[in-house]
């Protein structure tokens, strides 16, 4: 890894900067960009949806994809994988 | 489970919910069964917008929403429920830092009664409010709100509210000592004269009127609400603007109330306010605004008469002009030298010239003598076209568009003779 990538204050703004549908991607990458890249993709919600379909599925009577933008279908691929939300739902 | 929702919650700063959703029912239901607190869930939420139901369901989500560390609160609603009233009533215990409200709602008629109780309460509590804006809460409300300290912008609308504003009032308020902006919204002009007559202080540095209805004609009203204005006023009302939105036949003499405020730097008369003016009429009313920086006088239309003379002298009474609206009769040019166009005057600040619905006839003229009154000047913009003028509209952009390509070939010729 470059060196400037132990920087957490470059990898902060990397994640800023970085285009909403690419930070579960970023948050993929290692886990160095995992909570930067995660604090970016949660920081502002343009609406509660994503907060419901981070529950388990089997709380609610619809299918989890019905309806759901594709950034938060990604993002949350990206979630199962990095943190292990799949054990939880 | 609550582990995992805490850890995408606790990343949250801002939620903006802009529309009704079909998830906000299920994440009522499961807030309702929630054990953590509010602040445990969002410890980081800075700012909240809520454009959708107010339902109980809504409410259950917002009491989980309203933590300590809000700043910022927008809430658009139409008929509230009782739950969720209740929930904004806590705001004062459960938001003390709030900094920035806004409460609006679709149907105000409805929610004053059912609503205005509930908002009382955390009004008087939130002490760090800075901006709030908000319908007519009645005498008992805006009392409140006199008391915030910190408060410096406040927006009011009294429009279909409890009427109270609809007679003159014996009782007399404190009124506001250090406002930066103030916005009213009212039906009517009797309804705004009336509230700021009920106040015994009214200062703030800028302030927006804006009124469904316009005065009736040959009504003093306009005069009384401006004569009003200016006196609760005094001297601190730097930046004025008046909106109709219904077409309002003013006078000039309408305004002369507002020559007492000597510190003002921005005046506009929006589009809605119909005013045939002479140039000696704006110069006598300019002549008492020194400092003036920005003028739009919108709605000027066939019935106005200010030439390029009137503009000459208006640039010496206000010579900090920066920004300029209005429309003027450029078609008559006797008198003017092509040459030397002011004289000795030109306006090097002017940023911005809208000349409106301004009829013209030789474009190359005009261009020559904007260019010389005002040699910094890019381009002149457009504004909307009366109603009166349509069918000129086309051949006047024609030329106004013109103008503009006269102006940017002579910045180009005077680049040359500068590097030369």
């Amino acid at each position: 890894m470059h060196p400037a990538l132990q920087i957490s204050e470059v990898i902060y703004t990397i994640s800023s900067y970085a285009h909403q549908g690419s930070l579960p991607g970023l948050a993929s990458t290692c886990r160095a960009f995992e909570r930067p890249a995660l604090d970016a993709l949660w920081r502002d919600l343009q609406s509660v949806e994503p907060l419901v379909i981070c529950l388990p599925s089997d709380l609610f009577s619809y299918g989890r994809r019905v309806g759901v933008p594709d950034v938060i279908n990604c993002g949350l691929q990206t979630e199962f994988t990095c943190t292990g939300i799949a054990e939880t739902s | 489970m609550w582990d995992t929702l805490c850890k995408y919650t606790s990343r949250v700063h801002s939620i903006t919910q802009s529309v009704n959703s079909w998830f906000i029912q299920p994440l009522s239901s499961i807030m309702l069964s929630c054990t953590s607190s509010p602040a445990s869930l969002f410890p980081r939420l800075r700012k909240l917008t809520w454009h959708a139901y107010g339902s109980q369901c809504a409410a259950e989500f917002l009491r989980m929403a309203f933590v300590p560390s809000l700043l910022s609160l927008d809430i658009r609603i139409s008929s509230p429920s009782f739950t969720f009233l209740s929930v904004i009533s806590s705001l004062g215990t459960l938001c003390p830092h709030l900094q920035d409200m806004s409460l609006v709602t679709y149907e105000p008629s409805k929610v004053f009664h059912k609503g205005s109780p509930f908002i009382l309460q955390p009004i008087s509590q939130l002490q760090n409010l800075h901006t709030l804006s908000i319908w007519d809460v009645g005498n008992q409300g805006i009392g409140h709100i006199m008391q915030l300290q910190a408060l410096r912008s406040l927006s009011l609308d009294l429009r279909e509210g409890p009427s109270i504003w609809g007679s003159q009032s014996h009782l007399q308020l404190p009124g506001f000592h250090d406002l930066e902006f103030f916005r009213l919204s009212a039906n009517k002009l009797e309804d705004a004269f009336n509230f700021l007559n009920s106040l015994q202080v009214f200062r703030s540095k800028k302030i927006i009127a804006c009124f469904d209805s316009a005065p009736s004609s040959n009504s003093e009203i306009l005069t009384k609400f401006l004569a009003i204005l200016q006196q609760k006023c005094d001297d601190n009302l730097e930046h004025f603007t008046l909106m109709f939105l219904r077409s309002a036949r003013t006078r000039p003499d309408d305004f002369m109330p507002l020559q007492a405020c000597h510190n003002l730097t921005q005046l506009h008369i929006r589009r809605g306010c119909d005013t045939s003016i002479s140039g000696e009429e704006l110069c006598q009313m300019v002549s008492a605004w020194p400092k003036l920086e920005a003028l739009s006088i919108g709605g000027l239309s066939i019935g106005n008469t200010i030439t390029f003379h009137g503009l000459i002298s208006l640039l010496r009474l206000c010579p900090s002009l920066t920004s300029l609206s209005l429309a003027i009769d450029a078609t008559k040019l006797d008198g003017i030298d092509i040459k030397r166009p002011g004289g000795e005057i030109s306006s090097k600040h002017l940023k911005v010239l809208v000349l409106g619905n301004s009829p013209i006839d030789s474009p190359q003229h005009v261009a020559l003598i904007i260019s010389g009154l005002f040699p910094y000047l890019e381009q002149v913009e457009f504004d909307y076209w009366d109603s009166c003028m349509q069918a000129q509209k086309n051949t006047m952009i024609d030329r106004w568009t013109s103008v503009n390509t006269f102006l940017r070939c002579f910045s180009i010729v005077r680049e040359r003779y500068t590097e030369a």
